[in-house]
């Protein structure tokens, strides 16, 4: 069968904003060192888009592994020593609908009430350190 | 056909944090619609009780015995206490004479396992009486994404090799994050994605999380209801018949 692709909507919530290639580096790294490079040569990660003041990345991947992305993400905890918290949101088979997906409201809101959340534990444990 | 949507289920760990209300509002945003709070203390078990929380996602306590190295006899006083008031039970195993017992003990719902003893505890002969006593495996994920990158090696292989036992001779398997701390906690189609890493099919890892812990809790909390009488005789609740209603509106 052939080989299709679809694409991932990633949201990153850290305390620093992410850059590009900081997405990239902390998604691809993991996946290399959970499947190695064969594996990672398999699902074909790239990274088509990334939205700096949403924190969310649009990454494509083979429709046969995009399993082998999501549980990559569960290994992330940290990115420079700042705790870092990865979610996948949605998986789309056109770039459009994924970009449309990720600015949407709905999504935008869940983000912001996610980070708020998150915040508040990451600052009670610095407290308690 | 599109699948119907599910009801995912997690459960928390003990909590090292006291902000049980940051666990559930992260836990609704990820979408998970049940919840399972592990031992929790009196703050906690009025916490839940409020609207603010019962609104946002459904919440059910559950007991953990076993973690903090209890002896067998302090254990099965803690179940005569607590049975028929809680709706799940859960037992760490720690040794494989602990293991067998709670295995054949019917008070007990959800055996689970540190993870770098799973392989060895979780033999056929356990998985045998676990099937025959009706008893559920979980798999605490967060145990597994939590470790440090080189111990994570022997986990995987010792949960793998329990889930190809357990899938093997049919035990239901149940995957929750366990989480300690609320950036512990995975979105319900993460945890799936990991799920069907270790061995298992897509709609297995699902089911894993969503029908198979619905099916105990809904058993269980049938089991509690001042309706039971016996396995397999309930008090059914009287009702009024609607003709009767219907005749009473049609006079006013």
């Amino acid at each position: 069968m052939d080989e299709r692709i679809r694409y991932i909507n990633i949201r990153f919530i850290s305390p620093i904003q992410l850059q590009e290639k900081d997405a990239w580096f902390t998604v691809s790294s993991e996946v290399k060192r959970l499947f190695g490079t064969h594996g990672a040569a398999e699902i074909g990660l790239f990274l088509s888009y990334f939205d700096q003041t949403a924190q969310g990345g649009i990454f494509r991947a083979s429709h046969k592994y995009v399993y082998r992305v999501r549980s990559a993400l569960c290994f992330i905890h940290s990115r420079h020593n700042n705790p870092l918290f990865l979610f996948s949101e949605n998986v789309s088979g056109s770039l459009k609908k994924a970009k449309k997906l990720l600015s949407g409201s709905k999504h935008l809101t869940r983000y912001q009430k996610l980070r708020k959340m998150l915040c508040i534990s990451w600052e009670q444990r610095f407290d308690d350190d | 056909m599109r699948n119907l949507p599910r009801n995912f289920i997690d459960s928390l760990g003990p909590r090292y944090e006291s902000y049980l209300s940051v666990y559930l509002h992260t836990a609704s945003q990820l979408g998970f619609s049940e919840i399972w709070i592990s031992n929790p203390t009196e703050e906690e078990k009025n916490l839940i009780t409020q609207p603010t929380f019962t609104s946002l996602i459904r919440m059910y306590e559950r007991l953990d015995i076993g973690l903090n190295h209890e002896s067998k006899a302090h254990m099965v006083s803690i179940l005569r206490h607590q049975r028929r008031q809680i709706p799940i039970i859960t037992v760490t195993c720690l040794t494989p004479e602990l293991t067998a017992w709670a295995a054949q003990d019917n008070r007990v719902d959800i055996l689970t396992f540190p993870v770098f003893q799973i392989g060895k505890l979780m033999s056929r002969s356990i998985a045998k009486l676990m099937v025959k006593f009706k008893k559920h495996l979980e798999i605490q994920l967060s145990d597994l994404y939590s470790l440090p990158e080189r111990q994570q090696i022997p986990a995987l292989r010792q949960i793998r090799s329990a889930l190809e036992i357990a899938s093997c001779k049919n035990v239901p398997i149940i995957f929750t994050s366990g989480s300690k701390k609320p950036d512990q906690m995975r979105s319900p189609r993460e945890l799936t994605s990991l799920g069907q890493m270790l061995l298992m099919s897509y709609i297995m890892s699902l089911d894993s999380l969503s029908i198979i812990p619905q099916q105990l809790l809904q058993k269980n909390l049938l089991k509690i209801s001042p309706n039971y009488i016996a396995p397999g005789v309930y008090k059914i609740p009287s009702r009024i018949r609607p003709s009767i209603t219907m005749e009473k509106e049609e006079e006013e």
